[in-house]
């Protein structure tokens, strides 16, 4: 049995009759970074919205650290840092200020902790500056400092570089990656941005229209999709049919009327070649390549990309 | 509970709402002395300015603006988008709500307190003794948490309606108007203790309280007549209090339970 920190079973949720979360099961494991994938309006949010407990799911089940979050919330939440949608702090306050009102909650006593998390930001402490005068990307550095102030196993950050510019992006990008290398969190974060997720995670999680198409770690996902054989032909239908038949191989995809992917690289290109040109197709290209993050997923959700 | 009402004091740094709408209680005592006080000696004096302050501060300031301020308080999570962050900790809606009553019940206080020093800044610069002020200005003070809990069922409403701007503005508005109105009538002054207007509502309630604490050993003739009709139906302290603290902890349970409701 794995040691999953976050794990539901056909998360769903409804607003009357639209569904935007349909049956979702994830499985997030200690120590690792979850990235959870999908196109703006995929149900990312509202997933993690869920696990927060901020909203009610219509039905299903959503199990952290083992414990039902409906009835532990009060055991779950101090132990979870989370970053979801925009920031939100009071506007009137610094941003040591609104820091330090979370951590009077959360009865944190050492001003070292406020001091920290901003350091890890690299946003000023004791700063005159109110956040209404933050820039967007200040806003989201101190959304993060507030998640891993209080030094929570589990993480849970939605976006988290958004707003960012290429610099603070990389920055974020290597810190999230030290607190779970260095400091074994446990970290989910979603994104519609396929390079920061190919990145930073170590599993994938796509969703698309609420429902969760694909699971699997990293590792294994570019194992399955690293390379496959192009072939450009004259008829690809008929090129699928002799490789199904002679070669009795179905993994391939017929990209269009002229051009076949073939996933399944062990076959031998020069008989395959061969058998092309004897049924009479003509072979205008065979090449070895490599499918990306985003050939995969537009693959996997059927659709034209990321949005 | 006490942590929240520190960090809600801590986010009103750099707002001064807060402090504004109390220092607002200076208006009329101020109006007071300078255009309608006709004291000969200090007893009317120090008489006239509490009046002022129990009979048009309280009512027609305090009152207005309590709802007010509680509806910029309730509302300043969801406006503010920090509700999330704050169910994160996890503090709850309806902990967040009383928190924020209990803000509002100091301010409350703070408002009539804030009225009455100032009235005694006034009396003694206009040459007066301050004979008699101490215990009016405890009466001041007990009228501050009969107003805050008189706010309320406004309170609840706004909270009910989900802040809509003109509906709230237009309830607090007839509800100052009838709580004055009603505190000036003698239908209501007149009722027994029990359970009808003249003792629910704050104001006729508050006078039926505060007035007994006047100094009415020598009334001008109309005060005599006032006194003779209404002085049988004064309510003590425990009485008062009692209906105050009764309808407090009632309404704002229901309005924990209005702001606690998850909206999705």
């Amino acid at each position: 049995m794995r040691d999953y920190m976050i794990e539901t079973h056909n998360l769903t949720k409804k607003y009357g009759e639209q569904v935007s979360v349909s049956q979702v099961d994830i499985h997030v494991r200690r120590g690792r970074i979850y990235g959870l994938l999908g196109r703006n309006g995929a149900g990312k949010t509202t997933t993690m919205r869920m696990l927060l407990g901020l909203t009610a799911p219509t039905s299903g089940m959503i199990r952290i650290f083992g414990k039902n979050i409906r009835e532990n919330e009060k055991e779950i939440l101090p132990r979870t840092g989370s970053m979801i949608e925009s920031p939100g702090f009071y506007p009137n306050l610094t941003g040591t200020e609104n820091l330090r009102i979370f951590a009077s909650l959360r009865g944190l006593k050492d001003p070292a902790r406020i001091k920290n998390a901003l350091e890890l930001v690299n946003l000023p402490y004791k700063d005159k500056k109110r956040f209404s005068q933050y820039s967007l990307g200040m806003k989201q550095r101190l959304a993060i400092a507030l998640a891993v102030m209080h030094d929570p196993e589990l993480l849970i950050l939605d976006e988290p570089t958004n707003g960012l510019d290429p610099i603070g992006i990389a920055e974020v990008r290597d810190f999230i990656r030290e607190l779970c290398d260095s400091r074994g969190k446990t970290i989910l974060i979603s994104s519609h941005i396929l390079s920061e997720i190919s990145l930073l995670a170590d599993d994938i999680g796509i969703i698309d229209h609420g429902r969760l198409l694909e699971e699997e770690s990293m590792e294994e996902l570019e194992k399955k999709n690293a390379r496959f054989i192009h072939f450009g032909v004259t008829n690809a239908q008929k090129a699928g049919e002799i490789l199904a038949s002679r070669f009795r191989c179905r993994q391939f995809q017929l990209e269009d009327a002229g051009n076949l992917y073939l996933y399944d690289t062990s076959q031998p290109v020069e008989k395959i070649n061969q058998a092309f040109v004897e049924a009479g197709i003509g072979v205008r290209e065979a090449h070895l390549c490599e499918d990306t993050l985003e050939d995969y997923f537009k693959r996997i959700t059927g659709g034209e990309g990321i949005a | 509970m006490l942590r929240l009402i520190t960090c809600e004091f801590m986010k009103l740094k750099r707002k001064p709402l807060f402090f504004a709408s109390s220092a607002v209680s200076v208006l009329i005592p101020l109006a007071y002395a300078l255009f309608l006080s006709q004291a000969d000696n200090s007893v009317d004096a120090v008489q006239g300015m509490m009046s002022s302050l129990f009979q048009l501060s309280a009512y027609m300031l305090l009152m207005p603006v309590t709802v007010v301020l509680a509806a910029n308080l309730l509302f300043e999570e969801q406006d503010n988008d920090t509700l999330k962050n704050l169910l994160c900790v996890p503090v709850s809606r309806a902990s967040l709500a009383v928190a924020k009553l209990l803000i509002l019940l100091i301010f409350s206080v703070l408002f009539m307190a804030v009225g009455g020093l100032l009235s005694l800044v006034i009396l003694l610069l206009q040459g007066w003794e301050p004979v008699g002020f101490l215990p009016l200005f405890f009466v001041g003070l007990g009228e501050g948490v009969m107003m805050w809990a008189g706010a309320l069922p406004c309170v609840l409403l706004v909270v009910f309606l989900n802040r809509s701007y003109i509906i709230s503005v237009i309830i607090t508005f007839f509800y100052t108007v009838i709580n004055y109105t009603l505190s000036t009538n003698d239908l209501f002054l007149t009722q027994l203790f029990g359970l009808n207007p003249g003792t629910l509502l704050p104001g006729p309630l508050s006078f039926r309280w505060i007035f007994q604490f006047y100094d009415n050993s020598s009334p001008s003739r109309e005060m005599a007549a006032l006194l003779e009709r209404i002085s049988p139906y004064f309510v003590s302290g425990v009485q008062a209090f009692g209906v105050v603290l009764t309808e407090a902890v009632i309404f704002t349970t229901l309005i924990a339970w209005a702001y606690g409701r998850k909206r999705d």
